[in-house]
């Protein structure tokens, strides 16, 4: 800043020179009038020492006094204000006519060597006109009207050179002398009033506190603008200073509750792709801000998983279109070391374009990987039995009637076996309920074995189970099943310990071919009915559901 | 032979010319007005000493007119005169005279009242400081004598110019020194008689301890004794004048005038001719010369007399 040229300098130069422009104009002006006023005072001088001449020598002519006409003649052209008259001839008639000579001339005449007397011949008037630029002539007429003789008052140019050189010397002096007082008087005033306290202003704003903000500044010139400049930006450096004050504030605020919610942030500028990260949007996916440099919306494309960067674009197109206020999706990103997390991406735009495209969106990142894994394992509480794995009864209600719908529409049968086991109640109390766990699980590993993949196996509490089987072409195709199943159930179970445990199974089959309109509710009761018609067989059996018997 | 004879001819001829132009001059006297004695007594000097050295001259009187004055001027180169004494009308138009005079080449001495410029031989004048001092002496010793005691009135010609002011200067000083105090100074403007005696009325009746007048001319003494006489203080208020008249002789002798100053025109214009013609020969001449002026009083007017009649009235012969 100090390396700058200060402004005085400039402001006194330019203020020089304007009245130095106004100052020659007006001494050009000056010294032309002039010149014309001393040039009609030169003509002035001449005409006047003519006239008065005229009517004073007439009196001496008359009397014969040449003496003392001659000294009148030369007082009148040593008089100091008649410093432009070159020289003064009388011609004198009379004394002509003593001497014999037509006029008898004498007269003054300004040399260098001063005002000296000149001789008739060198007064001849053809010689001094060529000399001097001025010249009057009058006639000298005595008190009777008779011609006495002539005056011829000369002046010459060299008296108004000599002055206009004087005068314009004056002038270009008083110019110089003026532009310099001018020049030391302004800058003195500049420094003083203007450039001392704006530098006190300057230096006072460069006295920053902690927050970069300059200091409140003092008043520095007693005068009004100054003193406004000061008060304005006092005024505004209170008014910057509140308003960083809570800005940090609220920079603190939401740096905390990013901090708090170790939120990632983003800014997206939607036009040019450029995007900015905050660091623990990096540190999410394992990286440093710096490794993903250079950032981009490219960068959060490639780390995302393609199946969510098609939702995602979906939700921010509906966003964009005014749909949806917020964009909000959730979104795996690959992670630094492979593995895959989940991110709740949420946003909103913040400035729009005037044709009404989006232009700068903010929004954060949470990672809710642990979330997600925890809804996970809800949802297996919710519809899985917790000890054999397998469906529980919400579940299996759930994929029963999912069943039921595609079985009407490919018209194909779908089979619903009601297992209970045969004895079960006997292990557990002779061998205890971890033997029974044990055996439950070995009996649904079995039972699922025989089952399709598309089959469903759910575990509806104690020792029931219930199966569905979908895409079934009649009886026929389940007996074979069944079959199976019951062979599976007669093989014995080893215990951990080494203890064979044996138990066998009643199967109850409800089938529907869709003909009717039944509900999962009924075809499971139909089912269970079915079950306990095997057990009144005598177990280890399968028995069919007479489906008339539902209601 | 005819030859030798050619160059003594020829020799004596040209000494013979020489002598001519060295004992022959040729001068004139430009006079202001020859009708005044002194002018006349001065112009006899002139004409005794041209006389006396071989010379011719002759005298042009302007009587008082500058238009003749320069006339004589112009008359005087016009007969190319060798030299000219120029006794002018006033020092102004001296100037002119003289430059006229210069113009033509001829030599000028102006014997009395001076010129204002110009180029000139040589200017002869009356020490008149020196002659009033002596006069104020003369005075002073005769108030000493008579036991007076009283102030002295002066009546003087115009103080503008240069000999009158010498003249009250000189008079004045000795005045001072003698411890007698003067009186009012008039001034002459019309140098009439009426004048005189108006102004030593004047001084009779304004200074009641009047004891003597001095009157700076010498013309119009007239006046200044009728005053003195009207007044009846004749013999209480004494007179002494500047200047002499030719009846001023008796008037000291009988004790009616104190004394005196009296110029010497005569010698005067001896001298500017002498001066003429020593300038002519080559000679060095004082561009000043001053002539003593006779402070005359009943005391030493018998040792004086000789040199009055001849000096100052231009008497040449008994």
């Amino acid at each position: 800043m100090s390396q700058k040229k200060s402004s005085l300098y400039l402001i006194t130069l330019l203020v020089v020179i304007s009245a130095g422009l106004v100052f020659s104009g007006y001494g050009a002006y000056t010294y032309h009038w002039q010149q014309e006023q001393l040039e009609h005072e030169i003509i002035g001088q001449t005409e006047e020492s003519a006239v008065r001449l005229a009517g004073t020598l007439a009196n001496y002519i008359e009397s014969y006094q040449v003496n003392e006409y001659d000294k009148l003649v030369a007082h009148e052209i040593r008089t100091h204000n008649h410093s432009a008259l070159s020289a003064i001839v009388v011609d004198d008639y009379k004394m002509g006519e003593i001497t014999g000579q037509k006029v008898y001339t004498s007269g003054w005449e300004r040399t260098a060597e001063g005002v000296v007397s000149i001789e008739a011949e060198a007064a001849s008037a053809n010689k001094l006109i060529s000399h001097n630029s001025y010249f009057a002539e009058l006639n000298i007429s005595g008190s009777s009207g008779d011609a006495l003789g002539q005056v011829r008052v000369y002046a010459s140019d060299r008296e108004l050179k000599k002055r206009s050189l004087a005068l314009l010397m004056q002038i270009v002096g008083s110019m110089l002398v003026l532009l310099l007082v001018l020049s030391l008087v302004l800058i003195l005033l500049l420094k003083h009033l203007f450039i001392r306290p704006l530098r006190t202003l300057a230096e006072a704003v460069d006295q920053q506190d902690g927050s970069s903000i300059p200091q409140l500044v003092e008043p520095v010139s007693p005068y009004r603008e100054i003193s406004q400049l000061t008060d304005a930006m006092g005024q505004m450096l209170r008014t910057i200073s509140q308003t960083q004050q809570e800005l940090q504030r609220e920079h603190e605020y939401l740096e905390n509750i990013v901090e708090g919610t170790r939120a990632g942030t983003w800014s997206w500028n939607i036009q040019t792709g450029e995007t900015v990260y905050n660091e623990r949007w990096a540190e999410m996916v394992g990286y440093t801000l710096s490794e993903l440099e250079p950032v981009s919306i490219e960068t959060w494309q490639s780390l995302s998983h393609p199946d969510d960067l098609e939702r995602s674009a979906q939700l921010l197109e509906k966003h964009f279109s005014g749909e949806d206020d917020f964009y909000e999706c959730e979104v795996r990103m690959r992670h630094k070391d492979g593995h895959w997390i989940w991110v709740q991406d949420r946003g909103r735009v913040a400035s729009w374009q005037a044709d009404g495209q989006p232009l700068e969106m903010y929004g954060t990142h949470l990672e809710i990987t642990e979330v997600k894994e925890y809804q996970e394992q809800l949802q297996r509480i919710a519809h899985y039995d917790m000890l054999t794995g397998l469906p529980n009864r919400v579940l299996l209600f759930d994929r029963l009637g999912l069943a039921l719908e595609h079985t009407r529409k490919e018209r194909r049968d779908l089979a619903v076996f009601f297992i209970d086991l045969d004895g079960f109640k006997e292990v557990n109390d002779e061998h205890g309920h971890d033997a029974g766990d044990f055996l439950l699980v070995e009996i649904a590993n079995r039972l699922a074995s025989v089952l399709r993949a598309e089959d469903t196996l759910a575990r509806l509490g104690g020792d029931e189970f219930v199966a569905v089987l979908p895409g079934i072409r009649g009886r026929d195709q389940l007996e074979p099943i069944l079959n199976r199943m019951l062979q599976e159930m007669n093989r014995p179970v080893v215990m951990p310990e080494g203890t064979e445990l044996k138990v066998t199974a009643s199967i109850g089959v409800s089938l529907f071919a869709g003909e009717r309109d039944l509900g999962v509710n009924q075809l499971v009761t139909l089912a269970d009915q079915a079950m306990y018609q095997a057990k009144m067989q005598g177990k280890n059996s399968f028995c069919f559901s007479n489906s008339l018997d539902v209601d | 032979m005819n030859k030798r004879i050619l160059i003594v001819c020829c020799t004596l001829m040209t000494l013979l010319a020489f002598q001519v132009r060295a004992d022959g001059q040729r001068y004139a006297y430009v006079v202001s007005d020859l009708r005044i004695p002194f002018w006349n007594i001065m112009w006899r000097g002139v004409e005794d000493q041209a006389k006396a050295q071989g010379d011719q001259v002759f005298v042009l009187s302007a009587d008082n007119s500058a238009k003749k004055e320069l006339e004589n001027m112009v008359q005087a180169i016009r007969e190319k005169v060798d030299g000219i004494v120029l006794s002018p009308t006033n020092s102004s138009s001296a100037v002119t005279l003289l430059k006229l005079a210069e113009k033509a080449g001829i030599p000028v001495v102006i014997s009395d009242i001076g010129t204002q410029g110009g180029q000139f031989v040589s200017y002869i004048e009356s020490d008149n400081e020196t002659g009033a001092y002596q006069l104020g002496q003369i005075l002073a010793n005769e108030f000493q004598q008579l036991q007076l005691s009283g102030s002295v009135g002066i009546i003087a010609i115009p103080q503008t110019r240069q000999n009158g002011k010498l003249r009250t200067q000189g008079f004045l000083l000795a005045l001072s020194e003698a411890g007698i105090p003067s009186a009012y100074i008039h001034q002459q403007s019309d140098f009439s008689y009426e004048e005189t005696l108006t102004y030593s009325q004047a001084l009779i009746r304004d200074y009641p301890d009047l004891k003597a007048i001095w009157l700076q001319g010498s013309d119009r003494y007239q006046g200044a004794l009728d005053a003195i006489r009207q007044a009846g203080k004749a013999g209480e208020i004494l007179l002494i004048c500047f200047d002499a008249e030719p009846e001023f002789i008796d008037m000291i002798q009988q004790g009616t005038l104190v004394g005196a100053g009296m110029q010497q025109p005569f010698l005067m214009g001896a001298r500017a001719v002498s001066s003429l013609d020593q300038h002519l020969s080559g000679g060095n001449v004082p561009r000043i010369q001053q002539l003593e002026v006779l402070a005359v009083s009943k005391g030493n007017i018998d040792d004086l007399l000789p040199t009055i009649k001849r000096n100052v009235l231009g008497i040449t012969a008994d």
